[in-house]
């Protein structure tokens, strides 16, 4: 007897070999499990052989043709049962004789054959693998009965094809639509979706570029209602600014981050097992991903314990199949715009009126011409220009049409025992602001090597991300003056475009004022730049100890540099009056990351009985994150031609080094464990034990929990049995859980102490408390409920998911303020509560679903409801500052988007004041804040996605539409560019609605006060207005091509193309400015693979 | 089981055990509270801190000293507006510079108070293996002494003036807890006695370990090792308690006991044959290259500051525009208000006032605290002076005989002709005067005038002469940052 290494081939001799060592033989040759009942096995007679290099399905078919047993090889399993009773044997040849069949089994799409993909003659236990080469060979006994083939391969669409006696039949599979979909991964375990009771929902790549091939978040915004990215009004798209992300809303206190340091309700990032970082995910390349998950409910995100109250996106890249040698490549590209159609500036002939109206130049006769003759004479230096058709809009300046790229390279291969892959990819996105850019490089190597019951894999990743940000912000330019002229009459620029010299009425001193070019310091050599380089190893050891026993265990390493620089020329006009030793800067600041994480786990999972299905996970992971920063500043340049900190004058008086050194450590022990009964009836149950640095040394580990309860409906039998075949699914689901958060700075459960710089003694070193803490600080959690219901029913043309929630964040961490005597004047704190319920919805409908042409059309649907309870009145510090600032308030019973403002009635049409009403409901002149009531919610009743795809053989469109309907918003533009609008403030650009709504003579019914009034306005219910919005978010159409002569001609497969348009269009109910300091954008888009 | 079997559980559990170890973090670039008190160089070092942070510009490093309560004092010639200190001197409290001004000291008296709280709490009940004698008797004495002495100064400043009828007033919080609970706000006379209870303990624990009592200051480098037992005029020490004692004690009106202390500070530290803080020398006051404009060997307890060169070049420097500095007169040669404040030239404190030339133009400036490189107590800021005792002896000794000799030895100390008064009026009208001349840039002035009720001060507005006070204007309001967060407590 010998045998050689694993291979899919088996050789083996002798005469009158046991039919258990035939097995055992199979199982070390080949590393496929083989079993089979012991009543089975026993009856089997011992066989005489004499093979080499035997393919299995042959040899399997050799060793059972004599015997009562039948075999089905799959997903390296060889079953064996009894035929004995399922079936007679054939009858003996005398029929006819036994035909041989073979043939290629290819992938449909990519026409790469496919290597084990299994052929099984129906009824029969003829069974077939494909070689490499994706040939096969299959022997069919003869029969008098039609015969089918069944064709079937892992992640793709089994195909039935019938026998017509031909001598060859070539297969191609196509790939199951959403094979993923089926199996939800949370990143330490995987479930069979339909044996789950949590919440979660997986995408494809497939899906996220349906929708869009610029970042990921975009588009899991589209596809997931739960998942929110926060609309950033100052900062619009902003290619180096990351979004602020929520799934089903907040669990902390908001408005409060900077108190914190980071922010408290992004959730947790996993990829590839390992937590990482929004930035991370934000700039990984579309094509690489396998999938994403959503977790959302506690009893999936239970497993993540103390960090997963904001839900939890699992990413995983694709890891490397078997084969040959193949090559993809990706191109996605776009052009991107800006969108300015929410900008409403007045040009030069209105600016100019409506700073004659405000009395700019001095009060107006009874005739509305001006009195004074200063002024008169500044008017008219001014309409001349205005005559001569000077209309500059400032506001295109800084911008441009900015192209985006992303390449990705993609190759794999290899062979049973070791595969790889190398992606290498690299993106370069201009934002539409001149001078802003973000380039992203990555390059990954991973190998998987399996071994029997052995595998070991390993990812390495090479990152480097380069970032350029403008150096003027947005506003300078959309508030230059439409008058004014950009370039001097050689064509140069100015630094100053307008002096003049005005009366300040506070101070009755003449004052000089200079309005500057900001094209001019746009000019100036200007620098502000990153760059960071990051590493990534991921090592996974899995050994499969027994069939149904799996042990794991994963270590990663993360390291992050970066660097950054700002240089600010000494030309500006910031630095104008500045003594010249002061003029220009520089700060550099270097940080380092360094991440290290473990895991550990045993993963049990097996079938009792054909009924009893049982999963448990348990395990323990560690991690400590590491954060160094140093950063310097220096100042006092001469020139700006280079920005280097070695020509400064020095350093700024009393300026230090800055250095700061972080760790947090954590470490969590979890079980968690499934049971399903008959696939109908479903528990899970997570237990994680969570401790971390961050907390006080008296609660340092916590205790996170979760249960959930399913219902499988249709797989009951009462539905069975009233052949209700229109419904494919009904489940009901349930869960509740406390998962809790971690995301706040470190240490702020400690006494710490800092050395005392600042001055020293003779007494050496000193040190002075810097950080009161609060040892009883307790872990933030959120008792997070749900209930789910997954639907399908018409054969699969109408699914319907949805979830209700109801998520209590009890206590809350917050900062209240206390009094300085107690040597801090806030204290970090357990305290009130915050309750978040909602639901979400996703539904879609195939209104045609044949295989060549598809017609869905899909709903999604938000709704989020909060409020605060038992914070009493210890947020009113915060009540105050926010006064005269925003429309946030802290209080008991209300939202955290409730938007709070003295209700107005308006402008008094005699006298151009405004009308408040108090909180006695009676009319006033006066405002109160006391008297301030909730006026609005900026909340929406819903937010979703409505939409529609298209599916006819290679072409493939899609137009989703985000709506938004309820829910209010404060008027920014309204208050500050409309109104109050201050005497300085009058030599900016307004919104044209200063000129044309403001009230101007008695009788006037108008929105907004008296036009010549600067004197400043309280908010009020007047800048609070409905905010309904439909926006064009992502429309998209595309072909695939697949096997033409053409593409082979390239030495191309495959070439899949898509188009794109997002954020095409947007209507609002409000005219409100958006993209304050960085415009949105538009983009229309391209998408390339190719697959060699 | 299989050997790896047992190895793999070994792990498990082995990282089981240490998750707890694990996640213990030491921050590495601060010190948590764990790794500081472990040793007596922990709680020397935490010590240390209060002395240091003491000297911040937003306390005795500026505020509390040279610049605001000096101001308030009227020491300065002030007019402008716009003066960063007329505010100060006109009592406008709730402008938003002496807003700020108050606000910041206040916050930083009390932060240093709570550093003072771990200090105690820390050091326990009496000398253990981590803080072993003398250590225990020191760092806790002194930190108890401390927070005596930020809180009778917070008191001072912000509590009313001390009488009969107003001692009774709630004014600020006595704050003896570590943590960051809220301490109630106490009577005048309640906080009075934490002080007294405070310092009274602080000093019977330096009783016994400090060797100013029988070494003397020390004002050197210990060549065997660390300095923790030696400047001890930079230190709290059993003196300078002592003299607070007096201080504390006149303040609430017992002048039996303000003159038992204040008489057993002047007989213990000048002994002819052992004195601690003898009366600075003629040579060394008058010294042309190192003049001793401090009278360092009597300072009883200072500050030390290194940055007292930046604090005498942003008040006092003459090159500093003269709406800026603070000045004796409108930003020239003018002495007038000098030559008023002290009648006898010969007066060594006199000396610091000098016309220096900027450019073409001369300016009367007072050196006191200009930076003399080598020079005597060079970065000291003097809070409790030998004087001091003697002024406090005169004040409250029962007999015109007596309290004129303490007052005229006092004076012959600094080189002036004796006094005569004619009765206890007059004698009190020379300890004022003297008060004046003797506590310039230290911050004490005020206090003398708020203690005495006094209803003229030096006037800011005239070369010379006095202004009317209104007695309202001794109490400062508490700053927003206590008040509009004790809504709860507010009674």
């Amino acid at each position: 007897m010998s045998a050689s290494s694993y291979s899919q081939q088996i050789t083996l001799k002798g005469k009158n070999i046991p039919f258990s060592a035939v097995i055992k033989a199979i199982r070390q040759q080949s590393g496929y499990t083989v079993f089979g009942a012991k009543k089975v096995l026993e009856s089997a007679r011992p066989v005489s052989i004499d093979v080499k290099d035997m393919p299995l399905a042959q040899f399997m078919e050799k060793i059972t043709q004599d015997q009562p047993i039948a075999y089905a090889i799959e997903d390296k399993t060889v079953s064996l049962s009894s035929t004995a009773r399922a079936e007679p044997k054939p009858e003996t040849p005398s029929v006819g004789q036994q035909q041989s069949l073979s043939g290629i089994v290819r992938d449909a799409e990519t026409r790469d054959p496919l290597l084990g993909a299994t052929i099984k003659l129906k009824g029969s236990s003829m069974t077939a693998t494909t070689n490499a080469k994706g040939y096969y060979q299959i022997s069919i006994p003869p029969s008098d009965k039609p015969q089918v083939l069944i064709f079937s391969y892992v992640g793709m669409k089994t195909q039935e094809v019938t026998y017509t006696k031909q001598q060859t039949l070539n297969v191609e599979l196509k790939s199951d639509n959403d094979p993923m979909k089926e199996v939800v991964v949370t990143g330490i375990y995987e479930r069979k979706k339909e044996s789950f009771s949590g919440s979660a929902s997986t995408y494809t790549a497939k899906d996220l570029k349906m929708i869009g091939n610029q970042s990921i978040l975009q588009s899991l915004r589209t596809l997931d209602p739960s998942f929110a990215i926060v609309d950033n009004n100052t900062f619009g798209s902003d290619p180096n600014r990351m979004p602020d992300i929520e799934i089903r809303g907040k669990s902390s206190v908001i408005g409060l981050t900077q108190q914190f340091g980071t922010n408290p309700n992004q959730p947790l990032f996993i990829l590839d097992g390992f937590e990482s970082t929004l930035a991370v995910i934000s700039d990984f390349s579309m094509d690489r991903i396998e999938s994403i998950t959503v977790l959302k409910d506690a009893a999936a995100t239970a497993i993540y314990g103390s960090k997963a109250a904001n839900g939890v996106i699992v990413v995983e890249t694709k890891r490397p199949a078997a084969g040959q040698l193949r090559i993809n490549y990706n191109l996605n590209s776009s052009v991107n715009f800006a969108d300015l159609s929410d900008y409403n500036l007045m040009n030069s002939a209105e600016k100019l009126e409506y700073e004659r109206l405000t009395g700019f130049f001095g009060s107006l006769d009874a005739n509305g011409n001006i009195t004074s003759e200063d002024g008169e004479a500044r008017y008219f230096n001014r309409m001349k220009e205005v005559q001569r058709g000077v209309n500059t809009f400032w506001a295109n300046e800084p911008l441009r049409t900015s192209i985006t790229q992303k390449h990705t390279l993609f190759a794999e291969g290899g062979d049973q025992n070791l595969r790889y892959s190398a992606s290498l990819s690299y993106g370069s996105n201009q934002g539409v602001m001149k001078g802003s850019s973000r380039d992203a490089t990555n390059g990954n190597v991973r190998l998987l090597y399996r071994k029997g019951n052995i595998s070991l894999s390993n990812s390495l990743s090479i990152d480097y991300v380069g970032s350029n940000r403008e150096t003027v912000p947005y506003s300078r330019f959309v508030r230059a003056n439409p008058y004014l002229r950009k370039y001097n009459a050689f064509g140069g620029i100015d630094k100053v475009v307008e002096s003049f010299q005005y009366l300040d009425i506070t101070s009755f001193t003449v004052k000089t004022l200079n309005v500057y070019n900001p094209l001019y310091d746009m000019s100036n050599n200007n620098v502000n730049k990153s760059s960071s380089q990051g590493f990534t190893n991921n090592f996974e050891l899995e050994w499969r100890m027994l069939n149904e026993l799996r042990f794991r265990t994963r270590i990663g390493v993360r390291q992050l540099s970066d660097r950054s620089e700002i240089f600010r020329s000494p030309f500006n006009s910031d630095f104008v009056n500045v003594d010249i030793l002061q003029q220009g800067d520089y700060n550099e600041t270097n940080g380092k990351q360094t991440n290290y994480d473990g895991d550990l786990s045993l993963t049990y999972g097996k079938l009792f009985n054909e009924k009893h299905m049982v999963n448990a996970v348990a395990g323990f992971r560690m991690d400590q994150a590491g954060t160094l920063m140093s950063a310097y500043k220096v100042r006092g340049f001469v020139d700006d031609e280079f920005s280097n900190p070695k020509f400064a004058f020095g350093y700024p008086e009393g300026g230090r080094a800055d250095y700061q050194e972080a760790k947090r450590r954590s470490a969590s022990m979890f079980l968690n464990t499934g049971y399903a009964y008959d696939s109908r009836f479903l528990v899970d149950a997570t237990f994680r034990s969570d401790g971390s640095s961050v907390y006080g040394t008296n609660k340092q580990f916590t205790t996170i929990w979760s249960v959930g309860l399913g219902w499988n409906i249709h797989n009951e039998s009462f539905i069975k049995n009233t052949n209700l075949t229109w419904l494919t699914q009904l489940k009901l689901r349930g869960s509740i859980g406390n998962p809790g958060n971690q995301n706040f700075s470190d240490y702020i459960s400690m006494r710490i102490y800092r050395y005392n710089t600042d001055n020293r003694n003779p007494f050496g070193s000193s040190v002075v408390l810097d950080n009161l803490g609060n040892k009883s600080l307790k872990w933030q959690k959120t008792l997070d409920r749900n209930i789910g219901l997954d639907l399908e029913v018409l054969d699969r043309r109408l699914r319907i998911n949805v979830d209700y929630f109801n998520k209590v964040t009890d206590p809350l961490l917050v900062f209240i303020g206390m009094p300085s005597s107690t040597g801090t004047t806030s204290k970090v704190e357990n305290l009130g509560g915050q309750v978040t319920k909602g639901f979400t919805l996703s539904s879609d409908y195939a209104i045609i679903n044949k295989s060549e042409f598809n017609w869905r059309v899909n709903l999604n649907m938000r709704q989020l409801k909060a409020r605060y309870q038992n914070i009493g009145s210890s947020l009113d510090n915060f009540n105050q500052g926010n006064k005269s600032r925003n429309l946030v308030r802290y209080f008991d019973g209300a939202s955290p988007s409730d938007l709070w403002a003295v209700r107005s009635l308006g402008i008094d049409p005699a006298t151009g004041r405004e009308v408040f009403l108090n909180k006695n409901n009676q009319q006033t002149f006066v405002h109160n804040y006391d008297d301030e009531v909730i006026v609005g919610n900026s909340e929406p009743n819903v937010e979703g996605i409505i939409g529609t795809s298209l599916y006819y053989k290679g072409f493939s469109g899609s137009i989703n539409l985000r709506y938004r309907l309820g829910g209010q918003v404060f008027m920014q533009t309204l208050y500050e560019k409309v109104e109050n609008v201050n005497i300085q403030n009058i030599t900016l650009n307004q919104d044209k609605r200063a000129l044309t709504d403001r009230w101007k003579q008695p009788g006037d019914i108008a929105k907004f006060k008296g036009i010549s009034q600067s004197e400043s306005t309280p908010i009020s219910s007047r800048f609070v207005e409905d905010n309904n919005i439909l926006s064009g978010e992502s429309i998209s159409f595309g072909y695939d091509i697949v096997g033409k002569s053409w593409l082979k001609a390239l030495g191309a497969s495959s070439l899949t193309t898509r188009a794109y348009m997002n954020d095409i269009f947007r209507f609002s109910t409000v005219k409100n400015e958006r993209g304050i300091d960085y415009p949105f954008a538009r983009s229309v888009s391209f998408s390339l693979g190719l697959r060699f | 089981m299989k050997p790896k079997n047992i190895l793999l559980y070994l792990i498990f559990i082995c990282t089981l055990c240490s998750c707890s170890k694990w996640i213990d973090v030491k921050p590495t670039d601060r010190l948590s509270e764990d790794m500081l008190f472990t040793d007596k160089t922990g709680y020397v070092k935490a010590l240390n801190g209060v002395y240091v942070e003491m000297a911040n510009t937003s306390l005795y490093g500026q505020f509390m000293t040279t610049s605001a309560v000096d101001a308030m004092a009227g020491y300065y010639y002030i007019l402008g507006s716009t003066h960063p200190y007329f505010d100060y001197c006109m009592f406008n409290y709730t402008n938003a510079t002496p807003k700020n001004g108050f606000d910041n000291a206040w916050k930083k008296a009390y932060e240093l108070i709570i550093n003072t709280n771990v200090i105690i709490e820390k050091s326990g009940n009496a000398a253990s293996g981590i803080l072993p004698d003398p250590y225990y008797g020191m760092v806790k004495g002194e930190a108890l002494a401390l927070r005596a002495m930020i809180h009778f100064d917070m008191l001072r400043l912000f509590g009313p003036i001390w009488s009969e009828g107003n001692k009774s007033i709630v004014c600020i919080p006595y704050s003896k807890s570590s943590s960051t609970e809220v301490s109630p706000l106490l009577s005048a006379d309640q906080v009075m006695n934490n002080i007294i209870t405070d310092l009274t303990d602080a000093l019977a624990l330096l009783k016994n370990v400090d060797p100013v009592i029988t070494e003397g200051v020390r004002n050197t480098q210990n060549t065997a090792g660390t300095n923790d037992f030696y400047y001890r005029q930079y230190r709290l020490n059993y003196y300078a308690i002592k003299a607070l004692l007096a201080r504390a004690s006149l303040w609430k009106g017992d002048k039996a006991t303000a003159l038992r202390y204040a008489k057993e500070v002047i007989d213990d530290v000048q002994r002819p044959e052992k004195p601690i803080f003898p009366f600075v020398t003629f040579a060394a006051a008058t010294n042309a290259d190192k003049p001793d404009r401090m009278f360092s060997p009597e300072v009883i307890f200072s500050i030390y500051t290194i940055n007292r060169k930046t604090m005498y070049d942003n008040l006092f420097a003459p090159e500093l525009n003269k709406d800026l500095r603070l000045a004796f007169n409108a930003g020239n040669a003018d002495k007038a208000r000098a030559d008023a404040m002290y009648e006898d030239k010969n007066d060594y404190r006199y000396r610091i006032w000098e016309n220096i030339n900027v450019g073409n133009v001369s300016v009367l400036t007072s050196q006191k605290y200009k930076d003399v490189v080598d020079g005597p107590g060079r970065y000291m800021i003097p809070l409790v002076r030998l004087s001091e005792m003697y002024l406090i002896a005169a004040e409250c000794s029962g007999t015109l005989a007596e309290g004129t000799t303490l007052l005229n030895k006092m004076r012959t100390s600094r080189n002036i002709v004796s006094v005569t008064p004619l009765n206890t009026e007059e004698l009190k009208i020379a300890i004022a005067s003297e008060y004046r001349k003797e506590m310039f840039g230290e911050g004490q002035l005020f206090f003398y005038y708020k203690r005495n009720s006094s209803q003229s001060i030096p006037n800011n507005a005239a070369l010379t002469g006095n202004k009317t006070m209104v007695l309202n204007n001794y109490v400062v309001p508490l700053p927003d940052s206590e008040s509009s967060l004790r809504r709860s407590t507010k009674n």
